[in-house]
């Protein structure tokens, strides 16, 4: 201790408000519990990335179809099966072809770049298995005998250029001559509808029906929460399956099919959160000064429950747009030619040998609207609860 | 006077946390000499139960020892690897935690829980462990011992079960005995029963206590000797008596005028006011300035520990961490606050 | 306490009594559903002569009223015996479930086997390595596992695995690589999900206090890992073990007409286009019937688990 004496004003009372000493950070304003939930949603990437995802998937569900063309069920049979992508061979200075190898024909690239029609052979030779074709003077003759096809100019073996876009069918067209991309959009137009419809009736049905089981508690609780066991034993794909027997297939009766199961989770999400809020003691305070039932389940309860209600929401969107897609790929959802995901899936199987890509776009469609909504889901419950987040 | 069997010099912890780093422990020193029971006290965070969970490194996620050491029976602990450190944990040094709900293992029977203890640091058979864990639970008093030591946690009372903590603690006769909050969670009866077991069991068997409480009634009760701690820092010192009839720091005197007093009949309580430190940035200076009734001036520079030889007022063994100890203090601020 | 005191016999027939009217409520649910069906059953189909038809509805007794065709049926139902099949002159529901039982069992097994084996472990080197890149990546197959849609996983595998590489037969069960893919198809969902449920259930287990006792009786972490925290943190693993079992089956639907496996799934959706309605009500029956006998199960694994649960009194 060899510190100089200290000065004698040193030892003088100290004049302000000793708690002005405390050199804290500057107290931080007490931000509101959600304004905390927003920011912490905001840090969480993933869910971030899923948000863009989602907003961008709305825009084109809502306003890509009427920016398209095409129609989801317009058919061209002439242009089928055609690719978002493809290989020209040059015939001469204004004539490109593309050829399709699995069905054997020919289309014309027009300026823009797109596939835009069937040349129809000139001749066709069923024996040596060869199709030809006079295109500006030039015999083009597609021989496909050999695998796979070659194709031949005047006598010489065509060599295609480099990979260019089909600007006419950005995504290509399916087996009917139908524009994917147009599809897509609807796809994501049907998958958005039931998730909204999902959204609804669990909100309004599960809430309700929660709500007043955790309410009322006693009896009436007891013979709700039974019924509701009893509903949960069966898994929700089955009774959908059942419905769509009954209701027969359409996009309708998708939307009816899962209103009427998937409020289940959601009643019991929320009979657990009344229950437990419902010891606490500011519902006891509001029921002493004669709040009525319904007051307290909207005023006090709700808002309180309102996290988990809202983290069983996100989890039951990517279900319900699940549970869509699968009843259309195994054929019970929505019927053609409307296009959803799922039938979109099923329709690029029958032809997977052929046109593999084809499975591309619905599947990686479905699965990233999947990430997304479980993105945002678990950023969301992270964000409502700091203690799960890592 | 023998060597300690403990002394940790400027022990220093922080808690990372995505809020900022806690400056949870900074800079205690501590001696506790074999067989004696040394009672932490203070508010929740003045860093008193980290400092004694630090001497063997039993930190939660996003705590770090920044500096110090703690020489135990000539070892620096806090230098050994967590191999070496198991070594130490549970049979030199056991542990009782506040909360003997949730300290136990749910989904084990208490006897296993022992037992694991047993067979971690004694060359002993599986029947040994059991028969030993019987007679653990004999010495804590848990009545018929042979049939409930196949229970399982939940199956026994509070005070039941942080007598099993106790057991789980000792069954390796350790020389030293972490004590934190033991008796919180506790109905105050049973309170009293525990404390009454832990002197029992330190005169029996002569192990030292490190005793963690919020409570002065709990140390005036049980220990030999005192550190008050706040803002992470040893504020005061003192045998036990001298405490509490010569407190020396503001913030002791605080605490000590916020005991109920059955005798008085004015038995107001009157709390230490002000909330303690945000420790993510303490004051700079004496950390209780900002509560201080007494606060001046200097008080914004960091006073030192000043000990018996510093000033006449401190007994022997008394230290107190306040510039009103200072030789340099007038002497009738001294008399004023005294 | 052992366990069996934890389970008096009375929770056990309070629970298979409870068993019974749930499987009665779904027996009276799809019976009503399949009669709801606008029109008969054989209205769909090309134009029947009425007299063919009035034979075929006195031969399912469909010209009886409804509460005597639902009591018949009923009774037998009580009897193991789920009727005839509307669609396939002289099979009978029950040889439809027992010709498929065997696949369907067989590639659902596997898949819990996978669920278990593979999902639990992969959370568990997550939760150890938190932080580092083992647990990203686990956790990000584990997104997409999750994410990626059973029949998208089983067509795309299909196609790389089965069309272009050639490494498994694209259909058919004929050796063992042929239930490569199904099984990788049925488990990707549940192995990502147990694998983070196990992931943070571990890593949250690890923060309670009677770790911290663990830590502090010396044990080693491994230890304090595998015999403290692994065992609690399990418990809502074999929660989700019900649900597990019974999305197997549904999602067999999909995976078994993607790979042509003649399984039960195969049969119901089958059915279903065919409108085969015993059919129908009779596989949903046995479905409710194996589900609830799987949440038993579960049930009573879970208080050999957890030592806490009482069956006898209730809470």
């Amino acid at each position: 201790m060899t510190r100089a004496a200290p000065s004698p004003e040193m030892w003088q009372p100290l004049a302000t408000n000793p708690s002005a000493l405390a050199e804290g950070p500057p107290p931080q304003a007490t931000r509101g519990f959600w304004a905390g939930v927003r920011s912490r949603l905001f840090r969480h990437r993933p869910a971030m990335a899923g948000l863009v995802f989602i907003i961008f998937l709305v825009l084109a569900a809502v306003f890509g179809p009427m920016a398209s063309p095409y129609s989801y069920f317009e058919q061209n049979l002439e242009l089928s099966n055609l690719p978002p992508a493809y290989r020209a061979y040059t015939v001469d200075a204004d004539t490109q072809v593309f050829v399709n190898r699995s069905n054997l024909s020919l289309y014309r690239v027009d300026d823009q770049g797109g596939l835009s029609a069937l040349l129809r052979p000139d001749g066709r030779d069923m024996i040596s298995r060869q199709s030809t074709w006079q295109i500006g003077g030039k015999d083009v003759v597609l021989d496909y005998a050999q695998r796979p096809p070659v194709l031949t100019i005047d006598g010489e073996v065509a060599q295609s250029g480099g990979l260019s876009l089909n600007t006419r069918n950005p995504f290509g067209t399916d087996q009917l001559g139908r524009d994917v991309l147009v599809r897509q959009m609807y796809g994501a137009r049907i998958s958005l509808l039931v998730a909204a419809a999902a959204v609804l009736t669990n909100f309004v049905i599960g809430v309700i029906y929660g709500g007043i089981s955790g309410l009322l508690g006693g009896r009436v609780d007891a013979v709700m929460m039974r019924f509701v066991e009893i509903v949960a034993t069966i898994p929700l794909t089955l009774y959908v399956i059942l419905m769509m027997v009954v209701l027969q297939s359409g996009l309708l009766s998708v939307v009816l099919a899962i209103g009427t199961v998937y409020w289940v989770d959601m009643a019991r999400v929320v009979r657990g959160q009344i229950l437990t809020l419902k010891g606490q003691d500011y519902v006891a305070a509001a029921r002493t000064m004669g709040a009525s039932t319904s007051r307290i389940l909207f005023k006090h309860l709700l808002p309180n429950a309102f996290g988990p209600i809202l983290v069983t929401l996100t989890m039951l969107i990517p279900s319900a747009i699940f549970i869509e897609s699968f009843m259309s790929f195994i054929g019970l959802g929505v019927t053609p030619p409307q296009a959803s995901w799922g039938t979109l899936t099923s329709e690029a199987v029958e032809t997977l040998r052929a046109y593999p890509y084809q499975l591309l776009f619905p599947a990686v469609a479905i699965s990233l609207t999947m990430l997304a909504f479980n993105f945002l889901g678990d950023g969301l419950r992270d964000a409502l609860d700091p203690r799960l987040s890592s | 006077m023998t060597a300690p069997l403990l002394s940790l010099r400027d022990l220093r912890t922080e808690y990372r946390t995505d809020r900022g780093t806690v400056q949870a422990v900074r800079g205690v020193d501590l001696t506790l000499h074999r067989g004696e029971i040394l009672g932490l006290v203070g508010e929740s965070g003045s860093g008193k139960s980290v400092t004694c969970m630090s001497i063997l490194k039993l930190l939660k996620r996003g705590g770090h020892i920044t500096s110090g050491t703690a020489v135990y029976d000539g070892t620096d602990l806090l230098k050994l690897s967590e191999a070496q450190l198991s070594r130490v944990r549970g049979d030199k040094i056991g542990v009782v935690f506040q909360d003997p709900m949730s300290a136990l293992n749910p989904t084990m029977t208490v006897g296993r829980q022992i037992e694991e203890v047993l067979l971690q640091h004694r060359k002993i058979s599986k029947k040994a462990a059991r028969a030993r864990a019987i007679e653990l639970f004999k010495l804590v008093r848990i009545p018929s011992a042979e049939t409930r030591i196949d229970n399982y946690p939940h199956e026994f009372s509070g005070g039941m079960r942080q007598r099993v903590m106790i057991a789980i603690a000792l069954a390796c006769d350790p020389d030293l005995l972490i004590a934190d909050e033991p008796t919180t969670a506790l109905d105050v009866t049973i309170q009293r029963q525990i404390l009454a077991l832990l002197k029992e069991l330190r005169d029996r068997l002569g192990m030292a206590i490190i005793l963690v409480t919020h409570d002065l009634g709990v140390i005036a009760e049980t220990a030999d000797r005192v550190m008050v701690l706040y803002g992470g820092q040893v504020m005061e010192q003192a045998r036990v008596t001298d405490l509490f009839e010569a407190p020396q720091h503001p913030y002791t005197r605080g605490l000590l005028a916020a005991i109920p007093d059955p005798r008085r009949s004015d038995s107001a309580l009157s709390p230490v006011p002000g909330s303690p430190p945000d420790m993510r940035a303490p004051p700079s200076g004496c950390p209780f300035a900002p509560r201080c009734p007494n606060a001046m001036a200097i008080c914004l520079t960091p006073p030192d520990l000043y000990g018996a030889g510093d000033t006449p007022r401190l007994r022997p063994a008394q230290y107190t961490r306040c510039w009103l100890a200072d030789p340099a203090a007038p002497a009738d601020l001294m008399e004023a606050t005294g | 306490m052992n366990s069996a005191s934890r389970m008096p016999l009375a929770w056990l027939g309070q629970r298979v009594l409870m068993m019974l009217v749930t499987l009665l409520a779904v027996i009276t649910l799809t019976f009503a559903l399949m009669h709801a069906v606008p029109g008969g059953p054989f209205v769909s189909e090309k134009m029947l002569a009425p007299e063919i038809e009035a034979a075929l509805n006195a031969k399912f007794g469909l010209d009886q009223p409804v509460w005597r065709q639902y009591l018949s049926y009923l009774w037998g139902v009580l009897q193991f015996d789920l009727g005839p099949s509307f669609k396939y002159p002289g099979v009978s529901v029950n040889s439809m479930i027992a010709e498929g039982l065997a696949v369907t069992a067989q590639t659902g097994l596997l898949a819990i086997i996978c669920v278990v084996a593979l999902g639990v472990p992969t959370g568990i080197v997550a939760a150890l390595n938190r932080g580092r890149w083992p647990d990203t990546l686990a956790m990000f197959v584990a997104s997409l596992g999750i994410a990626v849609p059973s029949y998208v996983i089983a067509t795309v595998s299909l196609y790389v695995f089965a069309l272009r590489l050639g490494w498994t037969p694209a259909f058919g069960l004929d050796d063992w690589r042929g239930y490569i893919l199904p099984v990788f198809a049925l488990s990707g969902f549940w192995m990502s999900f147990v694998a983070r449920l196990t992931r943070s259930s571990l890593l949250e287990t690890m923060e309670l206090d009677y770790i911290m006792t663990a830590r502090a009786k010396g044990l080693p972490a491994r230890t304090v890992m595998l015999r403290h925290g692994l065992r609690n943190s399990m418990i809502p693993v074999v929660t989700v073990l019900g649900p597990v079992v019974a999305n197997l089956l549904t999602g067999s639907f999909v995976i078994e007409q993607i790979f042509a496996l003649p399984g039960i799934g195969r049969h119901f959706v089958l059915s279903i286009t065919n409108r085969d309605y015993t059919a129908i009500m009779g596989i949903t029956i046995f479905y409710a019937a194996f589900l609830m006998l799987m949440i038993l199960i579960v049930d009573l694994l879970y208080l050999w688990l957890d030592p806490r649960i009482s069956y006898g009194d209730r809470k």
